[in-house]
């Protein structure tokens, strides 16, 4: 009876198995969901998505449901859940609003920090989540603005209306955006290099920093041109004996 | 030959060699348990597949810890390493509420296991402590089903269970002295 029992759940495993495997071959699954990496291994649970090993690594800090699809035993309800999701129908959600090109670049495989940052940044803070009616939503208030942009232009009725409407774009479009949050970030992006340009002051505090480092860089010229530090003046002998003895990074450091 | 001898000058000095073990289901933090004892620092961890092996020294107690990866089918191959086991630690993700009932399982699963008779101390290390949803150690016991005797497999054993943190280090080294002081007794 039992083990009638356990032959039927082998088979049942089984035939979960293949379904995964044909899930994993399917085009948008051959890559790994979070990076460049291709034929990821693991499953996701929380977002039913495929990932390579290191993304499966940080997926677990963030407190990540992670499964090998070989080595892990799968129910059907999370096998019917993968087949539903997979890494196309995720990333249209939390990649909604993703800017190629603008945003965090998608990481390339080998730095574990880069991929922490994306991983978080796309999930925990969620930044490009979108559902599809959280996008419907963005464009009408774009096409909106737009009008009332258009509208203001109309009002002026200056001249070369065409032109001087899209060098105005940008400034006006920063106050209108402040109470979104999501374009509002974007327009905190737009004035960050202009703030920039406007904190002067700092440029010669650095050069005087640097001219500082560059005296006390001078200061150990007793150095001979093979570059290690001579002996100070005072306790020549001993200083030398000493180092000898001691390793000659610490004699180096004495000297800065 | 070399080994022999290092073996040799470590039982002048002193020093216990002991084989421990390192269980738990996946991603309860085993491997980075391991490398915080090994390294004493955070390093970022892959899904152990197979083993990971340190010897570690901790207050003259020399350890070789076994740490082994913990998916589901992983897990059969585990009675490979209990035998010549002196102690067992066992890894459970505070954090992880539905797994709970399966750590269980897991667990007393090992210490029903005849090669695991000569291991007689077992701790219990709660893991990821440090998380807001994390149970803590007391409602822990109960979940383990620790606190009755009934058909207990611990209960016949020495064991000490203790909530930890990995990333942080607490409570790691506090369940270490239990061990030291557990395998000394003995």
């Amino acid at each position: 009876m039992s083990s009638a029992a356990s032959k039927k759940a082998d088979r049942l495993e089984r035939k979960l198995q293949v379904q995964l495997r044909a899930c994993q071959k399917e085009p948008g699954n051959k890559r790994c969901a979070d990076c460049t990496e291709r034929l990821p291994q693991w499953i996701i649970s929380d977002f039913n998505t495929f990932v390579c090993t290191a993304c499966s690594g940080i997926h677990r800090e963030f407190s990540h449901r992670v499964k090998s699809i070989s080595l892990a035993t799968f129910s059907e309800e999370e096998v019917a859940a993968v087949k539903a999701g997979g890494n196309e129908t995720s990333n249209k959600l939390y990649m909604a609003r993703y800017r190629p090109g603008h945003d965090l670049p998608e990481p390339e495989g080998g730095r574990a920090a880069k991929h922490r940052e994306f991983i978080r940044t796309k999930y925990v803070d969620k930044r490009w989540y979108g559902t599809p009616e959280d996008l419907a939503n963005d464009r009408q208030r774009e096409a909106e603005r737009e009008e009332s942009r258009a509208k203001r232009d109309a009002e002026r009725g200056s001249s070369s209306s065409g032109n001087s409407s899209s060098k105005r774009q940008q400034p006006r479009a920063a106050p209108a955006a402040r109470p979104r949050k999501a374009s509002g970030d974007r327009g905190l992006r737009k004035v960050e290099p202009a703030a920039a340009a406007v904190k002067a002051p700092p440029v010669p505090a650095k050069q005087e920093g640097r001219q500082e480092t560059c005296r006390r860089r001078r200061l150990p010229c007793r150095r001979r041109p093979g570059g290690r530090p001579l002996p100070r003046p005072q306790v020549v002998g001993r200083r030398r004996d000493s180092r000898v003895n001691s390793s000659s990074s610490s004699s180096r450091v004495s000297h800065r | 030959m070399g080994q022999i001898i290092a073996r040799l000058a470590n039982i002048l000095n002193g020093l216990q060699e002991k084989r421990l073990l390192l269980l738990g289901l996946d991603a309860a933090g085993k491997t980075s348990l391991l490398y915080r004892l090994h390294l004493n620092e955070v390093v970022t961890t892959i899904p152990t597949i197979g083993f990971n092996v340190e010897r570690v020294e901790y207050n003259r107690m020399m350890m070789t810890i076994w740490d082994i990866g913990g998916q589901t089918k992983l897990r059969p191959l585990w009675h490979h390493y209990f035998i010549n086991t002196d102690a067992l630690i066992f890894v459970v993700d505070s954090n992880d509420h539905e797994r709970i009932e399966e750590a269980r399982d897991e667990l007393f699963h090992i210490l029903q296991d005849p090669n695991m008779d000569g291991c007689q101390t077992v701790l219990i290390l709660l893991n990821k402590q440090d998380l807001p949803g994390a149970i803590s150690p007391s409602a822990m016991r109960s979940k383990l089903g620790l606190d009755g005797a009934g058909r207990n497999p611990l209960m016949k054993r020495n064991w000490y269970m203790q909530g930890c943190c990995a990333v942080t280090g607490e409570g790691v080294y506090d369940g270490l002295d239990w061990l030291r002081g557990a395998l000394n007794k003995k």
